[in-house]
């Protein structure tokens, strides 16, 4: 699905991302942890073609994501509150993604009902601009948005964070769910070791820009991790 | 840096103007009525300066509450707080205009024979007027229902004025005239102003929580139809946000209203014998009376998606599209204003095949010159943050500047072309004939656009992250 080569980023001669090869398959749950500056917004910034690589490339199913703009028809992606639009109620934002999907207005509505115990009767029928909504109910409107139309891949930066404990845990099954339907290849970064490690299948570890642990979780990689931050 | 000398010239520029408006306005005045009192004509003037001031406050002036809240942690008294407020607000544009306007004309005045203290409570009670109206805008910040009846107002007032004996601007000249004779009325004027101050400090103070006066949330959302857009697939639905964008965010709501304000632009350049007789005068307002909204809207086009441009750049849709719906958005604003100016007709149909001259340009010119300036002009934007008049450094680039040379300078040029070798109407049936070509080719020059805005993706990205 998704093939990085010898992929870098500066920032005024200071390396920030070094990554020489990383494939992800199609279906996999890839999870991304490091702590503040590793890289992993930038990766993320790249895989999107929102910042331009000082060498190398990012292979989306084949496309080249700096050449050509096909990979848009099969990935969503959710990385901060620019990919909101503040002045328009969750309904109309909602719809204006999905008529870009080519998913219709009453197909958004009944595709929403399977969100409504996610939204708490917070978000919906509000009569309320999105930039009017708490943090936590913006960045919900923001991540369902990535599941409309069920697009392949789906690139979610912190996506627990902001959340209270109820939804970070109806999130989780969210995702769990569409992976099952769907086959969805997830990209996930946070700084929350147990939803990661509950949630991804593959654990990557950046620390300034190098990839420095790849893991395939199991029991032990939760230990691993910690061990890890605790040094 | 240069960005700001050149708004330092501007504002210079602007001043040394208003000063020479107040220093010239009574001469000018005597000269073209003498047969009637130059002060009360003066007057008359000042009451609808008051209107235009009044009006203009509401769209620029910045609600002082939406700064109270980084102070309200702070260990500092409420009091202080609020009058500290209170007292900044003062800092602000039109309150320097009766400095700059009405004060030159008290001394043209004193010079003139009147006697110094009746010249002096005349410009005192007309300081306190342009104080009293700082503050009272405090009240009706963010209010619609306030738009709305100040437009019924004023349409009423005018039909009064219309129809009956009775006027609205003499009778403010009369109480003028009256207040500077009796010096005991400066009272009055003080005492409202010290009233109205007192008040802006409770409703203040009242509202100093987060969940009241400070808070956002309190917006209802403006739900207009646009049905009739969702019948044009993703064209209609770019368009729809365009225009929820415009009725919903403080900063395009300005651009409405200088689009409004453009359309009037000819009343001024057909009526005076100065404008009337020179062509390049005359191209010029058939530019903006159709192409106010264009051009101020085109030249900042990616700005305004500022804040979710990261969306943009992730989803399903191309550059071209969505430089498309931009076109069209134009396109529709000329050809609403187009339709709004046939009140032009009145003045003849040779006024009304200027302005359609010029409307057809800016469909196919006009509007394609701006959307190309656009690609260059890569400063975020606050959308629901008003634009503070003359201070607006965002909007303002040399890149810009230098855009505005084939923005006017074009039509002027092909106009005058036409005109020297062909002459008669030529000029106007110049710009016609341009404007639909490039309506006909329109779909090559916005690949070409399109290209543009494509090549600088990566520095718009990272100069609106900065937003």
């Amino acid at each position: 699905m998704i093939l990085i080569e010898n992929l870098s980023k500066k920032y005024e001669d200071k390396e920030v991302l070094n990554i020489p090869k990383l494939s992800i398959k199609k279906g996999e749950k890839f999870g991304l942890v490091g702590n503040n500056g590793a890289g992993k917004t930038t990766l993320f910034n790249l895989i999107l073609d929102l910042v331009k690589p000082n060498s190398g490339q990012v292979l989306n199913n084949d496309i080249a994501v700096n050449k050509s703009e096909a990979w848009k028809k099969h990935t969503a992606a959710f990385i901060d509150e620019s990919f909101l639009i503040g002045y328009l109620t969750p309904e109309e934002y909602l719809y204006f993604v999905g008529q870009l999907r080519g998913v219709n207005e009453s197909q958004v509505d009944s595709w929403l009902e399977q969100f409504q115990v996610f939204f708490n009767d917070e978000v919906l029928g509000q009569k309320k601009y999105i930039r009017n909504l708490s943090k936590g109910n913006q960045k919900k409107v923001g991540l369902v948005s990535t599941f409309l139309g069920n697009p392949d891949c789906v690139v979610l930066d912190e996506p627990f964070a902001n959340l209270d404990p109820s939804s970070q845990i109806r999130l989780k099954d969210i995702i769990k769910k569409q992976i099952e339907n769907h086959n969805t290849t997830f990209l996930i970064s946070s700084h929350d070791l147990n939803h990661v490690t509950d949630v991804c299948e593959r654990i990557v570890l950046l620390e300034k820009g190098l990839p420095i642990k790849d893991l395939t979780t199991d029991s032990d990689t939760f230990g691993q991790l910690e061990a890890y931050f605790k040094a | 840096m240069i960005a700001k000398i050149f708004i330092a010239l501007f504002g210079i520029y602007l001043f040394v103007n208003i000063m020479a408006l107040g220093v010239g306005a009574y001469y000018i005045v005597e000269k073209v009525f003498p047969d009637e009192p130059t002060i009360s004509l003066i007057n008359q003037g000042i009451f609808f300066a008051f209107l235009i001031e009044f009006i203009s406050r509401y769209f620029f002036q910045q609600s002082p509450s939406t700064q109270v809240q980084s102070w309200i942690l702070l260990p500092i008294k409420k009091r202080i707080i609020i009058n500290n407020l209170l007292l900044r607000s003062l800092i602000n544009l039109f309150n320097f205009t009766p400095w700059l306007l009405y004060f030159p004309i008290a001394v043209v005045r004193v010079i003139e024979g009147t006697p110094w203290i009746t010249a002096f409570i005349w410009f005192a009670h007309l300081l306190c007027i342009t104080l009293i109206l700082n503050y009272l805008i405090f009240f009706i910040n963010k209010s619609h229902r306030f738009l709305i009846s100040t437009f019924v107002l004023i349409s009423m007032g005018s039909g009064l004025e219309y129809y009956t004996d009775f006027s609205f601007y003499r009778n403010f000249a009369l109480g003028l005239e009256w207040l500077e004779q009796n010096p005991i009325s400066l009272l009055l004027s003080c005492g409202t102003l010290v009233l109205i101050y007192r008040l802006a400090y409770h409703y203040l103070k009242t509202r100093f929580y987060l969940d009241m006066g400070l808070a956002k949330n309190s917006e209802k959302v403006l739900q207009l139809g646009f049905a009739f857009l969702g019948g044009y697939g993703r064209l209609g639905a770019f368009l729809k946000n365009d225009l929820r964008l415009l009725l919903r965010n403080a900063r395009p709501r300005q651009i409405l209203l200088l689009t409004f304000f453009f359309l009037f632009y000819g009343l001024l350049f057909f009526t005076m014998d100065m404008y009337k007789t020179n062509a390049v005068m005359l191209v010029f307002a058939s530019m903006f009376i159709t192409g106010g909204f264009s051009l101020s809207y085109g030249q900042q086009v990616p700005s305004w998606d500022s804040e979710y441009y990261g969306l943009l750049m992730t989803q399903n849709l191309t550059y071209r599209e969505y430089l498309e719906s931009k076109w069209w958005l134009m396109a529709s604003s000329v050809i609403i204003t187009l339709i709004l100016s046939s009140f032009y007709l009145i003045l003849g149909w040779k006024f009304f095949l200027i302005v359609t001259a010029g409307a057809i340009y800016n469909l196919g010119i006009g509007s394609f010159i701006n959307l190309y300036s656009g690609a260059f002009h890569r400063v975020p934007m606050k959308l629901n943050v008003k634009a503070k008049a003359f201070s607006n450094t965002q909007a303002f680039n040399v890149t810009q500047l230098l855009f505005t040379i084939p923005k006017l300078g074009l039509p002027v040029l092909v106009f005058l072309i036409a005109d020297f070798f062909i002459g008669g109407y030529a000029g106007w049936f110049a710009l016609i004939i341009i404007g639909s070509m490039g309506i006909i080719t329109k779909n090559l020059v916005l690949n070409h656009i399109a290209k543009i805005y494509s090549s600088g993706k990566y520095k718009t990205i990272e100069a609106f992250s900065k937003n």
